[in-house]
């Protein structure tokens, strides 16, 4: 039985199949600002890769923000509950998954079958989120891919006081004013987004293994600033960013 | 006639009630506390004034950014002269925000008589019957002042049986409350407090008059069964979510909820003392304090008794009173093991976050279920 999960985020689109055998093929293609359209792309992307035709999904769960602009889907479920069991496929012993995407952050607390025992979730303040980079990098024009080593090259951080994402941008603005050295305030803006981050989830119980998965798993800075904000290790597996996609189509396995 | 479409059109026909001339002058009113039989008596029909999402930006030349919508809303409408055909508002002082307001509405809309009484904070002490009972004599006086008749017992005592009957039928309303859908439920809920009483008893009871047996595919019995708590009935997006989320609102604890319609008044005897006692022994609101009945440990039971899978906390933003008492209910149900949710609702509310937040939880809710 194959099924398929479909995670429309903010930024990415992320797809998942699942045979009897395991996870057979992922895609992740930028979702731009047709949600159906990407949706469709990047379904296209990983049924191609798996060697399918949409006839043998037996089913589609959609997940995300854009979970329910995804044409054909079976059922549309939300991206906590599937982050949670994705996380669990990922790595059986996770206690809590720190999700961070494009536009917003979650922190769940899982239990030891993959089911959420609690959760948080960012307001609808930017500064915890993935965005909160995108602005900074552009500030500092610095690639947003390359933010997370510049952070961890820089012998000392300044200290970035607040964490609203405008008002930290006119705080880059003067410490560029002021010449301090640009790895340096990359470094604080990491700490700033990691602080803000830790805050949250410690609103729930954090216990190991800790995980973080969403868009910005991919940033090396913001999981070592995390660790130290939380003092625990936050695991990065290989495949974070699509840990929605599979949970979802783990989801649809389960569905009667 | 399902229940849900027999719903439906009983809202519309409130809905032309109220659009119709009414000949009964109308007095607004605002907190959880206002005896609106005194008003009733005196000719008037009370109506209670929600917010609504338009913002004119009257209201914020006064108040400070942190008030509550609830409470802002009300005076930008009067600011704005949609509230001019009112004969007078009503309000208990409650929390600090409607104490503040009483000032800023005497000096800004004189045109509109602002009716207002101190409704006690701690609702069992050696003195607290005696000054709400001095100050429901004083609010009578005043009405007497305002229609030139007074108001009599007699009439008091009939208002009182009028709104017994009123909450015996909303009582009767919340029984069913797992087999209606949110928007419905607090559709009717809500048209309590802006319908007049007797027209909304008649209507309410020809609904209620119909059997009330789901079809089997409409029955909520495996939805996940919630206890809402919150402030007011001012959002109705929230409904709506809650819907979506295909959640089942099994009980509540908002303030102008369940616990509203809990305590009937004495029909015979002195009817002011009727109206004193009748507010006393209603579950306090997070603003006041009773040493026997705390809402925590009335929640925990509310829990019990309606088989609720959990709660959702809708917190109105600036609210602080529900914010202080968020703290201790989520204790208690903590320790009971009993899952909980806070939301925080804002002048016009986004479906979007809300909608993930809450059903995530119904899916978290439908996990434990199945588990256990």
């Amino acid at each position: 039985m194959y099924t398929m999960g479909v995670d429309v985020g903010a930024i990415t689109a992320k797809a998942a199949i699942f045979g009897d055998e395991g996870l057979l093929a992922t895609a992740v293609i930028l979702a731009g600002y047709d949600r159906a359209s990407a949706a469709l792309r990047v379904i296209d992307q990983a049924m191609k890769q798996a060697g399918l035709t949409r006839e043998r999904i037996v089913r589609l769960v959609a997940t995300g923000y854009g979970r329910v602009q995804v044409p054909g889907a079976d059922r549309s479920v939300t991206e906590i509950t599937c982050h949670a069991r994705g996380a669990h496929y990922l790595c059986p012993d996770v206690r809590t998954v720190i999700d961070v995407g494009g536009q917003d952050s979650k922190g769940i607390s899982v239990g030891a079958n993959g089911r959420v025992l609690d959760f948080v979730m960012n307001d609808k303040c930017a500064a915890g989120t993935g965005r909160f980079l995108e602005v900074m990098a552009h500030a500092l024009e610095a690639d947003l891919a390359d933010l997370g080593r510049l952070a961890l090259s820089a012998p000392k951080r300044v200290k970035i006081s607040s964490t609203c994402t405008v008002f930290a941008e006119s705080e880059v603005v003067t410490h560029l004013a002021t010449g301090t050295p640009r790895a340096e305030i990359i470094a604080g803006i990491h700490e700033a987004i990691a602080a803000r981050i830790a805050t949250m989830v410690g609103r729930i119980s954090v216990q190991d293994v800790v995980m973080l998965t969403g868009g910005v798993a991919h940033n090396p800075g913001v999981a070592a600033m995390l660790e130290e904000k939380l003092g625990h290790p936050v695991l990065v597996p290989e495949h974070a960013q699509l840990a929605g996609a599979i949970g979802a189509a783990l989801v649809a396995r389960q569905q009667p | 006639m399902q229940p849900a479409s027999a719903i439906r059109n009983l809202q519309s026909a409130i809905r032309d009630l109220r659009s119709q001339d009414n000949p009964r002058p109308v007095i607004g009113f605002l907190t959880a506390y206002v005896p609106q039989e005194l008003f009733h008596a005196a000719g008037f029909d009370p109506v209670f004034i929600f917010p609504t999402p338009e913002d004119r930006g009257y209201a914020r030349a006064h108040l400070p950014g942190f008030t509550c919508w609830i409470a802002g809303s009300a005076f930008d409408q009067a600011l704005a002269g949609d509230l001019d055909n009112l004969s007078g508002m009503a309000l208990a002082k409650t929390c600090d925000t409607v104490q503040g307001l009483t000032d800023l509405w005497q000096r800004n809309l004189p045109h509109i008589p602002l009716l207002h009484f101190g409704m006690p904070t701690r609702l069992e002490g050696p003195s607290t019957r005696r000054y709400l009972l001095a100050e429901l004599q004083s609010l009578r006086q005043r009405i007497r002042a305002l229609t030139g008749q007074p108001v009599r017992d007699e009439a008091l005592r009939e208002s009182i049986a009028l709104y017994n009957r009123n909450r015996a039928l909303v009582r009767r309303i919340y029984a069913r409350a797992s087999d209606i859908a949110p928007p419905d439920l607090y559709g009717l809920v809500r048209a309590a407090f802006q319908t007049p009483p007797q027209a909304y008893n008649d209507h309410i009871a020809q609904l209620l008059e119909r059997p009330f047996v789901l079809p089997e595919e409409e029955r909520q019995e495996a939805r996940p069964r919630v206890v809402l708590v919150g402030p007011a009935l001012a959002d109705p997006v929230l409904f709506d979510v809650l819907a979506q989320a295909d959640v089942c609102v099994v009980g509540d604890l908002l303030d102008l909820g369940e616990r509203y319609f809990a305590v009937d008044g004495a029909e015979s005897g002195d009817p002011l003392a009727s109206l004193a006692d009748r507010l006393l022994a209603l579950l306090p609101t997070p603003t006041k304090y009773h040493p026997h009945h705390t809402r925590a440990a009335h929640l925990l039971s509310l829990v019990t008794e309606r088989n609720a899978d959990g709660v959702v906390f809708a917190r109105q933003k600036f609210c602080e009173p529900h914010g202080f008492d968020y703290v201790q209910q989520a204790q208690a149900l903590d320790r009971a093991g009993v899952p909980h949710l806070l939301v925080e609702l804002e002048q016009a509310s986004q479906a979007g976050q809300l909608l993930t937040r809450v059903e995530a939880f119904a899916e978290m809710l439908d996990d434990r279920k199945r588990l256990t």
